[in-house]
């Protein structure tokens, strides 16, 4: 047989296998594993849609409106002066900036997941409530 | 109307109650309560921290909760480092 023909003939082998896996495994049970895909995907988007919800509520439409357009949000530290903590939407470090400086990074995380919205409120209520606790938590990565 | 907020993998899970209500026995909204309670006393075992949020003031951490103020208290599961 021609080489060229290989990825041919192994592509219709797999053709062959998928029908075959289709023809002999009940509807049913094809459909219970793609289902709880779809439950899983659904539920992540709700979740997402409702954290988000109760992110524009306890920020107020003016910040959360500046939070849309950059894609992060600062809190000032209320213990240090000029102080800034950058909060990014969505996965990732805050940045630490001192005086419009950026010193270091902060890595902090929920011990369950969360979704981005309710991750991005933790860090803002931990910062203005808890900061020492919650430097003495993360950790910094700093960049000489 | 005062609220608890559970951070949780759904979003929040979330109790209202009005606080009027209760200071005059509203079995409705001593059940909220009741329920609110129970989240946070469950949540509180696990590590999470309970906070106080009010427009345009910076949030504080709950010591003890008091079912007749009318506040928003957000429960932040436990932090650790990343």
């Amino acid at each position: 047989m021609p080489a060229v023909l290989i990825p041919v003939v192994l592509v219709a082998l797999v053709i062959l296998g998928v029908l075959a896996v289709v023809c002999y495994v009940p509807r049913q049970q094809l459909a219970k594993p793609w289902n709880k895909f779809v439950d899983y995907v659904a539920a992540q988007y709700r979740a997402e849609q409702t954290a988000r919800r109760l992110l524009r509520q306890t920020l107020g439409t003016d910040e959360y409106k500046r939070l849309e357009e950059r894609g992060y949000l600062e809190v000032p530290s209320p213990s240090m002066p000029g102080r800034v903590y950058r909060i990014p939407y969505g996965p990732g470090r805050v940045a630490v900036y001192d005086n419009n400086r950026f010193t270091m990074s902060l890595c902090v995380q929920p011990t369950q997941w969360l979704p981005s919205g309710d991750v991005m409120l933790m860090h803002k209520l931990h910062i203005e409530a808890n900061e020492e606790q919650y430097l003495s938590t993360a950790n910094h990565l700093r960049f000489a | 109307m005062a609220s608890l907020h559970l951070l949780s993998k759904v979003g929040d899970v979330r109790v209202d109650w009005d606080p009027e209500a209760v200071k005059i026995g509203d079995p409705e909204a001593l059940a909220a309560i009741a329920e609110a309670e129970r989240i946070l006393a469950e949540a509180r075992t696990t590590g999470a921290t309970a906070f106080i949020v009010k427009d345009g003031e910076p949030a504080r951490v709950m010591d003890e909760f008091d079912p007749q103020a009318n506040q928003k208290v957000v429960v932040v599961p436990r932090i650790v480092g990343g």
